[in-house]
């Protein structure tokens, strides 16, 4: 019998060091990162780069990474694959993996909520059904109550709020009159659907605001508004607080919106938090930009402080 | 005709010039300017239409969407204050007017298609612009991805420009151009003007300066004004003029100082022509009166039948045609001076023996004027010299010839002497001096020139041609010496010359000449030698025979050359004596001929009276041995035919009783003697002296003229005498004579 044992010990003491090996193997193996980005353009880039070299500084050899550009599906599906996250970097990105729904856990940024929704209805059936497979998003929509509360530390003499929305916001105007009324304004609403003169509703509203805020909504609608908002501001000398730097640029008093390493940072943060990847969700994000037009400031006779001033004010009130 | 010389002168030409393209370019340019200010009045207004209206379409898209009809008027009327801006009118998409604003005729817009407004168009005095009114929306998205949607077409706006003030413009820019082109015009006439006078008045004061300088005024000076051309033209005429002027003054110098010489020249001329006139006066003169004497004379003896009257007659005859002779020799010497044809000799001689017949020959004439002849030479001098003793002693003769006529008392002196001697050569000085009645100064100079006497009354009085000094003076001259003369009037004249002679070699004997009077005492004859005279003029042929015969010579005559040639052909002839001038062939020919045709032809002497270089050189050619002039001196005769006739041995003898001892008999020169002695003894036994010195005359003539030179001498001195003898003396002397003229004449 005493050989049987030996034995025995001999073939446990080999499946232990197998196990231990294995386990080591598996330990020491890097997480496979595939960024999938709409275009080179610079903001992407941008946002590529500076996720990848966060990541690097906060978790060295952890992760690898594999980068494309919306390629040929064949490729793009054996990398889909072989990733162990996928992060769809813009609207077309977000579009084309979510269409070879991939098994890896998926992250979307650079994307707007409604876009998102939209897509994930399209290829997964649901948003939840999305969340279900994985699929996460940090959505480019900044939280309105940024935008109320720049209007106030803006315009504090103001007292109504005009605020555009749109059918895919029309379900947030509760919210909205909520957050303005706890401010201590008075919220104007109007909301425009795409067959609505944009002029003919908004002017009355925008004419008796104080400050206006049009709130993100379908491309159609933000397109079309955007013009005559900008137009009527002018006409009626309404400060406008935008939610995109182009927006600023054509004539928005200021603008809160999520610049590419805002959009870099969320996306590093979520990353760090793997657990977060188990289940699929919908994300507004934690860091923003805040700019001003100076020049609609002087037409306006808006007296300005420095970013950094608001921005404070911002985070404070926010606490 | 007048527009022609009106734009003919140069300013006006100037001013055409310039001010043509000028008009031309003015016209083009004006033309330029008012098409261009058309052009460009026409874009501004069409870009005053094109800018209002796409204002107008810019600002009126929020209105225009938003319908908002006050505000589109607001955005018309703001375009209206554009002054050309008549109207304008808002489209809806629906091609209804929205909004009307100003004056605009909507019905004009009605009726254009759509693709016609794009453009501008022209309609009732009034532009309409086109411009759609677009929505363009903004895509505000910082990550959009999506596509920009196209503009959406809202409207349209068209804008009514009117083209009054266009017109008014146009209007105003054409007067604009008119009056700057005029202006310009007027000042570039102005300054073409003022270039052409520039030009014109300097040219026209040159041409009025050189108008008057063609006049003969050179003393003008043209301005030098205007360009730096005209001033470089006024300055060469300026130069011109001053050589002009120079060179008129060198002319008019030169002028005068030809005219000087001309007048000089003119003057000499003048005395050179009444010199020949009186020259040919004196010759007419001097060749009438002995040929009047001769034709007198010869007329007298075919008439007379007393022979002492033959003989007289005879005797003036003889010394008319000497006198004749000698005058047409002086001419002939004369010619030969003046064509440079002296040939001189070069012979020994002896100077003192040809020194005494000179003498001998002229002392007779000194004695028959009372005159004394001194002769005195040195005896430094040598007695043989060798040249020319011919012409030597013809200038003492002609010199003492003159001294003896110009001499009524008193006496000549005749000195010789060397003044130089080098080796062989020596110089001689021979002078002849007078007591005669001298020589006006004035005259002196004029003294050796041809055909001039100190007045024309020596002539009448003396004689002569006037050429002996000139002769003289031709003659020293080739003998390389020159003559002098010295004089005072009243008191005589002193005539001195010098003339290179060379000493002869007493052991060498050069050919000597002759003396011609020495032959008389020599005997010789022509006895046997045939003499051929070939001459056309038969008083000429039958004196030359006579004379030849009378040396014993046997004669043949030839009427003309070609006999002349059958006779040297057919017969044996010693000499030859051949005329040249003669009928049938002349003596030339006929010399060169009897030369030619016969190996030993005899000897020929030419004879003419052609006194031409060229003639002698040409019978020489020919053949002939010499040539002698006509009339045929009997002496030179007879001593060139001992001369070519080589077996003649010596000198031909000379009858010694000149020419016409050859042709008279002697019984009638005896019996001529005779009679003026019998006279002379009439007279002096009847104590009648009135023709007593007249045939005493007669006496010396014949004895002279026969060559009976001591019958002369005693005749002369018979004459000398005569005066101071009783009657008795004077017939022993003139028996004295006769008894010399019976032993001169039967020896």
């Amino acid at each position: 019998m005493k050989p049987v044992r030996r034995s025995a010990k001999y073939w446990l003491a080999s499946l232990f060091l197998l196990i231990f090996a294995c386990s080591y193997a598996i330990a020491d193996r890097k997480s496979s990162i595939l960024f999938v980005a709409s275009k080179p353009s610079a903001d992407y880039v941008e946002v590529l780069n500076s996720v990848k070299q966060q990541l690097e500084i906060l978790s060295p050899e952890r992760y690898e990474f594999n980068t494309v550009f919306r390629s040929s599906e064949p490729e793009l599906k054996a990398d889909l694959a072989a990733a162990d996250f996928i992060v769809t970097i813009g609207t077309a990105a977000a579009d084309t993996v979510f269409s070879n729904r991939p098994k890896a856990p998926i992250l979307s940024v650079l994307i707007t909520e409604n876009a998102f929704s939209a897509l994930t209805e399209k290829h997964y059936g649901s948003t939840d059904a999305a969340f279900a497979a994985q699929v996460s998003s940090i959505c480019l929509d900044q939280p309105v109550m940024r935008s109320i509360r720049l209007a106030k530390f803006l315009v504090p003499e103001s007292s109504g709020v005009g605020v555009m929305l749109g059918p895919a916001s029309a379900h947030r105007q509760a919210e909205l009159s909520k957050y303005i009324t706890d401010s201590a304004l008075q919220p104007k609403f109007v909301s425009i659907n795409a067959k609505d003169n944009p002029i003919n509703k908004i002017e009355p509203v925008l004419s008796r605001s104080d400050v206006f805020i049009p709130i993100s909504d379908s491309r159609l609608i933000n397109i079309a508004t955007a013009k005559w908002i900008l137009h009527l501001s002018y006409r009626y000398k309404v400060p406008v607080i935008a939610f995109s730097k182009s927006y600023l640029k054509a004539g928005a008093l200021a603008a809160i919106y999520s610049a590419p390493e805002d959009v870099a940072k969320d996306t590093v943060d979520w990353l760090m938090e793997p657990a977060r990847a188990k289940v699929g969700s919908l994300n507004k994000p934690t860091h923003y930009s805040l700019n001003f037009n100076r020049s609609v400031a002087a037409n306006l006779k808006i007296k300005l402080q420095t970013e950094q001033f608001y921005r404070d004010r911002i985070n404070l009130e926010a606490r | 005709m007048a527009a022609n010389k009106r734009f003919s002168s140069i300013h006006s030409r100037l001013l055409i010039t310039s001010l043509l393209p000028l008009t031309l370019l003015c016209m083009v340019l004006a033309s330029y300017m008012i098409s261009n200010q058309r052009v460009v009045l026409l874009a501004n207004l069409k870009n005053i239409g094109s800018i209002a209206v796409q204002q107008v379409s810019s600002n009126a898209e929020f209105a225009l969407y938003s319908n908002n009809q006050a505000m589109l008027r607001d955005i018309g009327e703001s375009v209206l204050d554009i002054p050309s801006v008549k109207g304008l009118a808002f489209y809806n998409l629906n091609q209804d007017s929205n909004v009307t604003i100003g004056s605009f005729d909507l019905s004009v817009v009605k009726g254009q298609e759509e693709d016609n407004l794009i453009k501008p168009f022209y309609a009732d005095n009034l532009w309409y612009f086109y411009a759609p009114i677009t929505g363009e929306d903004l895509s505000l998205l910082d990550y959009d991805e999506g596509i920009t949607p196209e503009p959406e077409m809202l409207g349209w706006v068209v804008v009514s420009v009117t083209d009054e003030i266009l017109m008014e413009q146009r209007r105003e820019g054409i007067f604009a151009v008119l009056v700057v082109s005029t202006l310009g015009l007027l000042i570039a006439a102005w300054i073409a003007m003022r270039i052409g006078r520039s030009i014109s008045r300097p040219l026209e004061n040159l041409t009025e300066t050189v108008d008057t300088m063609e006049a003969g005024n050179l003393n003008l000076f043209a301005p030098e004004e205007g360009p730096m051309e005209l001033r470089k033209l006024a300055s060469g005429i300026n130069q011109l003029s001053t050589s002009v002027r120079q060179y008129n003054v060198r002319m008019q110098s030169e002028v005068a100082r030809a005219t000087a010489q001309l007048q000089i020249t003119l003057i000499e001329l003048e005395d050179a022509m009444e010199a020949q006139d009186q020259f040919l006066a004196r010759m007419s003169h001097e060749l009438r009166t002995p040929l009047t004497a001769v034709i007198g004379f010869s007329k007298l003896l075919a008439a007379e039948s007393d022979a002492r009257k033959r003989e007289e007659s005879l005797r003036i005859i003889s010394m008319s045609s000497n006198m004749l002779l000698t005058m047409i020799d002086d001419i002939l010497e004369f010619s030969k001076a003046r064509a440079g044809g002296f040939t001189l000799e070069k012979v020994s001689f002896n100077i003192d023996s040809w020194m005494a017949d000179l003498l001998a020959i002229h002392g007779p004439r000194a004695e028959e004027r009372g005159l004394i002849l001194n002769y005195s030479i040195d005896e430094n001098v040598p007695k043989l010299l060798i040249g020319d003793p011919v012409r030597f002693t013809q200038v003492i003769s002609n010199l003492l010839s003159n001294a003896v006529k110009f001499t009524d008392r008193g006496g000549v002196t005749i000195t010789i002497s060397c003044i130089a001697a080098e080796d062989k050569n020596i110089v001689l000085h021979c002078s002849v001096e007078d007591t005669g009645k001298g020589i006006k100064e004035e005259k002196i100079p004029v003294l050796f020139d041809p055909f001039s006497q100190e007045d024309t009354s020596i002539n009448r009085r003396f004689g002569g041609a006037g050429l002996g000094l000139s002769i003289c003076k031709s003659l020293v001259q080739a003998m390389g010496g020159e003559i002098k003369v010295r004089s005072m009037l009243g008191h005589g004249s002193v005539f001195s010359f010098t003339c290179q002679l060379a000493l002869a070699d007493k052991d060498k004997t050069l050919p000597q000449i002759a003396n011609p009077l020495e032959l008389r005492d020599v005997k010789k004859t022509l006895a046997g030698v045939t003499v051929l005279v070939a001459e056309d003029n038969p008083f000429n042929q039958k004196l030359i025979v006579r004379l030849l015969s009378a040396y014993g010579a046997k004669c043949l005559t030839a009427d003309n050359g070609l006999e002349a040639i059958k006779i040297a052909e057919e017969l044996h002839l010693d000499v030859i004596l051949m005329d040249i001038h003669m009928p049938v062939i002349d003596g030339i020919t006929a010399c060169e001929t009897i030369v030619q045709q016969s190996g030993d032809s005899p000897p020929i002497i030419a004879l003419t009276a052609d006194v031409t270089l060229t003639e002698e050189n040409s019978m020489k050619k020919a053949g002939a041995e010499m040539m002698l002039l006509k009339p045929v001196d009997e002496d030179k005769l007879i001593r060139s035919l001992t001369k070519v006739l080589p077996q003649s041995g010596g000198q031909p003898e000379s009858s010694g009783m000149g020419l016409l001892s050859t042709v008279v008999p002697v019984d009638e020169l005896k019996n001529a003697l005779y009679e003026s002695l019998d006279k002379l003894d009439d007279q002096l036994n009847n104590s009648e002296n009135a023709s007593l010195r007249g045939i005493i005359h007669d006496l010396m003539g014949l004895s002279g003229l026969y060559g009976m030179s001591e019958l002369r001498e005693l005749v002369m001195q018979f004459r000398a005498d005569y005066g101071s003898l009783n009657a008795e003396d004077n017939l022993s002397r003139v028996e004295e004579i006769r008894q010399h003229i019976k032993g001169f004449v039967f020896d």
